[in-house]
């Protein structure tokens, strides 16, 4: 009877342990099916996160592309301007250059027959030295050295402003074109504003009267060249803004913990609903092929990785103000 | 219905009833799982009902109140699984059922077919429950419940005033809690 309940028990034990069994063997490839789920699931995430960093580069690259380009139109546009400004001085200094060389003959001319007449004085030969002295005074005459005398000073006067000019236009360039400086300098901005005023005098000073009110600023530490290049955006931009003749107004001074720049145009005005769009990508309101709708918006990049702020305030029929915040602390990346 | 449930169940029937009756349960009801559980698996709630209608049978004991015994059972058990689970107090448990142990429940299975609760806290002392299920085990509700005043210590009266058994549109528990 006891080894029956016994029996029994073990019966009962047995099949509750198999339940068991099935169970764990269940679970078990319950488990290892998940974890395939899972490592599937994890290998795409990963082919995701993989794609998605590509496509972030892509998309950098595109940007640094685009900046690029814009760098490149706006060097193009300067390029044009500045060949004008060169050619000017170039010019007349070349033809002084001639007009001196023939000035240099006839003043030859009278030298050798000035030296014939001091050999012809010197082995008093008084015959000689009276027709050589009426030749001088003929050939004088003849080669108007009178007007060469007096004509002289002004063009060595000219010729070396022409090649001073030439040398400032150079030395703007070479201080606006830091463009590709890739570290950060200290750097005055008012000298900035200095040197692109002088790149882009060309584009501007047939509409523009500029006002410059520029206060003594510290130095900062800056990309130079890319400041530069947001001055001449606003400085071109507010010159085509201005139809006929209006005035550009550059301020800059500090406030609190900033250097401001402000750019005050009496051109005509942004209509409200562009201003919001203005520092946009490719929002352009310029003819096609005028703009390429990338000057603010790289003008914005610019100044936000200064970690300053650009502002715009507009009316239409009255002009516009641009105003550049840059903190004198905090610059640095 | 949860796998886990089922093995709650199995062990409530072992440790109140002994394993033979499980086992006769098994035999007798023919559950199409053969009464092989896990907690990751599903199983039809039929081969729950199957059980405790035997077990009704077998001990004369009603099927609602042999639900209301699992549900609090169940619940000192889970609470033993799933500690984290128990935050401070009765009443805050009984407001987490349905956005935080059931949210979770999901995370682990996407598939599980849960109740929902809302509420109504009309009063510190008070706290209505409004229970929604297809399968209308308001009892285990109930014993679930229970079970929880238990683990709190906290003493507690409930009353239904609407049951989805009595064609509610859903069941109502009004609790006060406290002496």
């Amino acid at each position: 009877m006891e080894a029956e309940v016994l029996s029994k028990n073990e019966e009962l034990l047995k099949r509750a342990l198999y339940r068991e069994r099935q169970a764990r063997f269940k679970a078990e490839d319950i488990l290892e099916k998940k974890t395939k789920e899972l490592y599937v699931v994890v290998e795409h995430l990963k082919k995701q996160i993989t794609d998605r960093i590509e496509a972030e580069k892509v998309i950098k690259r595109n940007q640094a592309q685009m900046i690029q380009s814009e760098k490149m139109a706006g060097l193009g546009q300067l390029a044009a301007g500045v060949a004008h400004e060169i050619n000017n001085p170039v010019g007349f200094v070349t033809s002084n250059l001639q007009t001196l060389k023939k000035y240099s003959l006839s003043i030859k001319k009278m030298i050798s027959e000035y030296d014939s007449l001091v050999s012809s004085v010197q082995s008093k030969d008084i015959e000689k030295s009276v027709s050589f002295l009426t030749e001088l005074a003929k050939t004088k005459e003849k080669e108007d050295i009178a007007y060469i005398l007096d004509d002289l000073d002004n063009l060595v006067k000219e010729s070396i402003d022409g090649t001073n000019r030439v040398k400032e236009i150079v030395k703007g360039l070479k201080s606006f074109a830091r463009l590709d400086e890739a570290e950060m300098k200290e750097a005055d901005i008012n000298e900035g504003i200095e040197s692109t005023l002088k790149i882009v005098w060309n584009e501007i000073k047939y509409k523009c009267e500029v006002i410059k009110k520029l206060s003594p600023l510290p130095m900062i530490v800056c990309f130079p060249g890319q400041l530069n290049q947001v001055f001449m955006n606003l400085i071109v931009n507010a010159a085509q803004a201005i139809q006929e003749k209006g005035t550009l107004t550059i301020e800059s001074f500090v406030e609190k913990e900033d250097i401001v720049i402000r750019f005050t145009d009496t051109g005509s005005g942004i209509k409200p609903e562009n201003l919001e769009k203005l520092f946009n990508p490719f929002f352009t309101t310029k003819a096609v092929g005028k703009g390429t709708g990338l000057g603010l918006s790289v003008s914005y990049g610019i100044i936000k990785k200064h970690k300053g702020d650009i502002f715009v305030e507009s009316q239409v029929g009255v002009g516009t103000t641009f105003t550049i915040k840059l903190p004198m602390k905090g610059a640095a990346l | 219905m949860k796998g886990v449930i089922f093995s709650i169940f199995n062990e409530m029937i072992e440790e109140k009833f002994g394993l033979e009756l499980w086992d006769r349960m098994i035999e007798e009801t023919k559950p199409v799982s053969k009464g092989i559980y896990t907690s990751a698996q599903s199983y039809h709630e039929s081969e729950l009902f199957s059980y405790v209608g035997l077990l009704s049978k077998e001990t004369g004991i009603s099927v609602e109140d042999l639900v209301r015994t699992f549900g609090h059972f169940t619940l000192i058990k889970l609470s033993k699984l799933y500690p984290d689970f128990l935050v401070k107090d009765f009443k805050e448990f009984l407001k987490t059922i349905d956005s935080v142990i059931h949210a979770e429940v999901k995370k682990i299975y996407p598939d599980a077919g849960l109740p929902s609760f809302t509420y109504e806290d009309p009063a510190p002392n008070q706290l209505v429950m409004i229970y929604k299920s297809p399968r209308k085990l308001c009892h285990l509700a109930e014993g679930l419940i229970a079970g929880a005043a238990e683990h709190y210590q906290t003493k507690h009266k409930l009353s239904q005033t609407k049951c989805m058994h009595l064609n509610d549109p859903h069941c109502r528990f009004e609790l006060t809690i406290g002496e």
